[in-house]
Parts: structure tokens; sequence; C-alpha cells
């Protein structure tokens, strides 16, 4: 049972780390696509 | 650690007292009240707007507010109405009713839930504040267009900085539905046992984590090109004007999304509580939903047909957004299988959830002709389109958040609700609705621009028509602001289901829900064996 909720925690941490991971990705690729294909010129 | 967590007994304390309570509350109940009170505030905020909107309408010609100052107003309704009152009233309801439904005692980040709280009024504050800065407040519109838009003066970066918290707020929302969705379900709820409103809103969850960072690259990119002399947009600089609204519309478009699923999943709540039958099509009401998240991500250029686009461009997004029309039609037409021969009755709730059904279907319908490419060429920035997205947005969504807050009223405050109040509140709204939006479609025919103060004389009586029936629905909304007050103040105890048709584990709870619920995970009661037995009880 311990474990179980342990796991559990940690599974919660390391999903909700990786899904703001992935809305920090989105926002610098969107940046980064345009600034490096045309638009900061 | 965990033994201490998963053993520690809350029956000794209950919320803190006062301020604080709010402050630092990691309640899910707590802070679903703080998200609906806040959007409800918004709500009257950017109502108010509407009616000033309505009022220059009344009559042609310029009446009491000058041009700069109408657009702001168009600007700020919209993105209150928007990011403040839609957005968080269906946060709120799943705040409050998400851990109830799958026997959870609390959301799985109760102090990110904090946060993404409280970064709303600050967000707000900011932007209101915009309102009373020299130049007035933004006016390019919601969309905020290029170059337009940079021509806002010292309220910009104060836009651009709301529009981040706001998206930080949400995002942070997103993650904790989505965790708590999957990591905290009851022993036995799997994800296909899961009712419809969890499934609707971890659905909007990832759209909103996937959605909200393009539009702060948006507008990150249009604060680059104001001060950091970037040329993002600004074709003198080799930029384009029309890539913004590209990448505005990959987000807008699952945004209209963000708001509508949420409301699906309340209706899908309803509807079978007061047919008294289980939902028809439960999986491929799943299906349709989890489709219609994806078409959303691939229809976006359907709100800027008129820029001008390759042929085979505007031929993909026409039949991109016609086929949305095909799991939407499913959702409908599974809501009225699930009425068909159902021993049904017309509750407050249920009213509400009938009228979304058929207005939100007329604001389908003229969605299909606006994506008609060539029709969409007359239809493009008229009154029409101004009707079409208010009747998806206000008898839809605003509607669907209003039949969820008051079928779950009662399990909120532990009183029944007073029916009579509730129906004049819906026949005043649901008529004052249509009269505000309805001659809206036939203005957009006839050609009357949106966005602007003034029309040709010829408009003059679907504008009166119009401005009338939105003066009645703003008042209306005092009647839900009273049914919401007087029930919260007392009357009748209500039972713990507290309709007799409702089925889920948020009504094995007590009335009012308790501070804490479920501090030990529930049994998961078969959906199949639930209504079995139910049908049982009423014909034995």
């Amino acid at each position: 049972m311990d474990v179980t909720e342990q796991d559990r925690k940690r599974r919660t941490v390391r999903m909700a780390v990786g899904l703001a991971l992935a809305a920090v990705f989105v926002y610098a690729a969107y940046i980064g696509y345009f600034f490096v294909s045309a638009g900061a010129s | 650690m965990s033994t201490q967590v998963a053993t520690h007994d809350h029956d000794d304390h209950g919320p803190e007292k006062g301020i604080k309570r709010w402050i630092f509350a990691t309640n899910h109940k707590d802070i679903g009240t703080m998200y609906l009170l806040f959007s409800l505030a918004m709500f009257m905020i950017g109502g108010f707007m509407a009616m000033i909107i309505r009022a220059e309408l009344f009559q042609p010609g310029l009446q009491f507010i000058d041009p700069g100052f109408y657009n702001s107003m168009v600007t700020m309704h919209a993105l209150i109405m928007v990011f403040g009152a839609v957005m968080p009233a269906t946060v709120g309801l799943a705040n409050w009713m998400i851990p109830m439904m799958i026997g959870a005692p609390d959301m799985a980040l109760p102090r990110m839930n904090n946060w993404s709280f409280w970064l709303l009024p600050v967000a707000f504050t900011i932007l209101i504040s915009t309102l009373f800065m020299p130049g007035g407040a933004p006016a390019a519109g919601w969309t905020m267009y290029p170059p337009i838009v940079l021509q806002t003066g010292p309220a910009f970066p104060f836009m651009v900085l709301a529009v981040h918290v706001m998206g930080v707020s949400s995002i942070m929302g997103s993650i904790n539905i989505i965790v708590t969705v999957l990591n905290m379900r009851t022993p036995g709820m799997t994800m296909l046992k899961m009712p419809l409103f969890v499934w609707t809103w971890l659905i909007t969850a990832y759209l909103l984590i996937l959605a909200i960072p393009v539009l702060a690259g948006a507008v990150t990119m249009l604060l680059t090109d104001h001060y950091a002399a970037t040329s993002f947009f600004n074709a003198a600089g080799g930029g384009d004007p029309v890539m913004f609204q590209h990448i505005f519309w990959f987000f807008g478009h699952p945004e209209v999304y963000i708001m509508i699923l949420p409301a699906f999943g309340i209706v899908s709540e309803i509807i079978p509580t007061f047919a008294r039958k289980k939902l028809f099509g439960y999986s491929s009401m799943v299906y349709a939903t989890a489709s219609i998240a994806f078409l959303s991500f691939i229809v976006w250029a359907h709100h800027m047909f008129t820029v001008g686009m390759p042929l085979a461009g505007e031929l993909f997004f026409m039949f991109s957004t016609m086929m949305i029309a095909v799991p939407t039609g499913v959702k409908v037409f599974n809501w009225v299988a699930t009425m068909w021969k159902g021993s049904m009755t017309f509750e407050t709730p249920m009213l509400f959830a009938l009228a979304f059904v058929f207005l939100f279907t007329i604001g389908g319908f003229s969605g299909l002709m606006l994506a008609i490419t060539p029709v969409d060429f007359q239809y493009h920035d008229t009154y029409f389109v101004v009707a079409h997205f208010h009747y998806v947005l206000v008898p839809g969504a605003v509607f669907a958040i209003m039949a969820g807050v008051y079928y779950w009223l009662p399990k909120w405050t532990g009183h029944k609700l007073n029916e009579t109040t509730g129906k004049w509140h819906f026949w005043v709204a649901t008529i004052s609705i249509n009269v505000t939006f309805f001659p809206q479609h036939f203005l957009g025919l006839a050609g009357m621009p949106r966005r602007i103060p003034d029309y040709a004389t010829q408009f003059t009586d679907f504008n009166v028509m119009s401005s009338i029936g939105a003066f009645v629905f703003g008042l209306s909304n005092l009647m839900f602001i009273y049914n919401i007050w007087a029930n919260a103040r007392g009357g009748e105890k209500a039972t713990d289901r507290v309709w007799d048709g409702a089925h889920g584990l948020e009504w094995t709870l007590s009335s009012p829900a308790p501070y804490h619920s479920f501090e030990t995970p529930p049994d998961m009661v078969d959906d199949e064996t639930e209504w079995e037995s139910s049908r049982f009880a009423e014909s034995s």
C-alpha cells in the first residue's frame, strides 16, 4: 500500500513536470521556428 | 512519509477561519467556489461592456461613446468573456466535481491549484487596469491582429503580460486536471467508466496544454516586434502580418473547443438524469470528443479565408471544417437518443440542457454555412459571424455552465433548488437570448459589418430588436445571481442523491458535500448495474 501510494505520488509529479515541459517546448518551438525561418530579420 | 499521508485523519480540522481560508485554499471545493465566483464577476463586467456596445448600436449614428472606446469595449468584452468568464467557470466546475466524480479526496496538486486560481485575479486586474491608461484599453479585437494592435498605447505590454499570466494559470489548471484524472481514480474506475464530464475535461486539458503556448508565442512575438525591433509580423522588415493570423487561429480554433467540450460534458451528465436513461452511446461520445479535439487543430484557416490562400488550402480547410459536423452530430444524436422514450421531467437544469441542444445546434449549422469558402467571402466580418459564435458560446457554453450550476448547486449548498425562480430565469434568458442574436443573422446577410459603432439606417429595426433582447438578457442574469444567493442562504434540505435520476459517485456523498470527500477510495459502482437497479426500483 505504502509503495503504491509512493509510486502514485511519484508518477503524479513526473507526469506534471512532463506536461509543463511539453507546454514550454511548444512555446519555445513556435518562437524558435519563426525566429530561425524568417521572422526576426 | 507516505504512510503518514495515507492515514492522516482530516476529521480533526475543517476549513481555516476567515480570509486565510480563501487565500491559502488548497481544498478543491474552496478553489472551485472561488473560480466560479470570479467567473461570475467577470461575466457581469464583460456583460456590462456588452450593454454599452448594444446601447451604442441601439440607433444609427454615434450616441454615447467615441469609436475608439467602442473598439476597446468590443476587445475587452471578448477577452474578459473568453478568458475570464467561460474558461474559469468550467475550471471551477471541474475543481468542484472531478474529484467527487472519480472518488478522489482532492485534486492531485492542491497547492498548484491555489496558484492557478490566484494568478487569474492578477491577470484580470492588469487587463482591466488598461481601461484607465493613457490611450485607453486594447482596441484591436480579441484576435490582436498586427499591425493595428501595435498602435495600442501604453496598454500594449500590459495586455501581453495579462495574456501570459492567464495562460500560465490555464496550463497549471490543466496539468492538475490531467494528473488527477489519470492517477487518482478510485479502484475499478477504468478510463471507459469515467463520467463524460471527466472525459471531456481530460481532453480539454490536453487541448489547453497544446494551444495556450501557441498564443503565448504569438503575443511574445508581438511584444518583440514592438520593443525589440524584430519583424515577425512587420512587412516592412520582411515579416508577414498574415502569419500572425495563422498562429493566432492555430490557438484560436482549439480555444473554441476548450470552451465547448466541458459544456458537452455537463449536458451529457444532465440529460441522462432527467431522462432517467443511461447515456446513449457512451463510448461513441468519448471518441467523438477526441475526434473533435483532433480536428480542432487542422481547421484554423477557415477564420481567414478572405486573406487569400491557394485553392488547395481553401478546399482543405473547408472540408476539414465540415468534418467536425460528423462527431458533433454524433453527440447531438446521442443526446436525442438518450431522451427517446425516456421518463423525462423538466427541472431547471434539464431546461437549460435542452435549450443548449437546440440552440447550440443552430450555432453549429451557421458554422457549417461559414465553412463553405465562397459563401464565407460574403459572410466574413459581418454580423452573421457575430450571430454564429454567440449562439455557440451563449446559449451554448454559458447555458451549459448555468445548467451545471443549477444541477450541482444542491450538492454544494445542501438545499433544494427553487424551481419557480429557476424556471423564470430560464424562460426570460432563453427568449431574450434569441431576440438578441437571431436578428443578427439577418443583419449579417444584409451586409452589416462587425466591430463598427455606426451603421446604415436600413439596419435599424433589427439592431433595436437585438439591443432590447440584450438588455433583457443582461437583467435576467440578476435572477441567476439571486437564485444562487437564495439557495446558498437556505431552503428545503436536499437529499444526497438530489435528483432521483442522478447516478455516479458524487451523489453518494452527503448534501452539502463534506469538506473532505472520499478520505478512502469508494467502491466503484458499475454503471450498468446501477442503472439496472434504479430501473428495477422504479418499476417495483
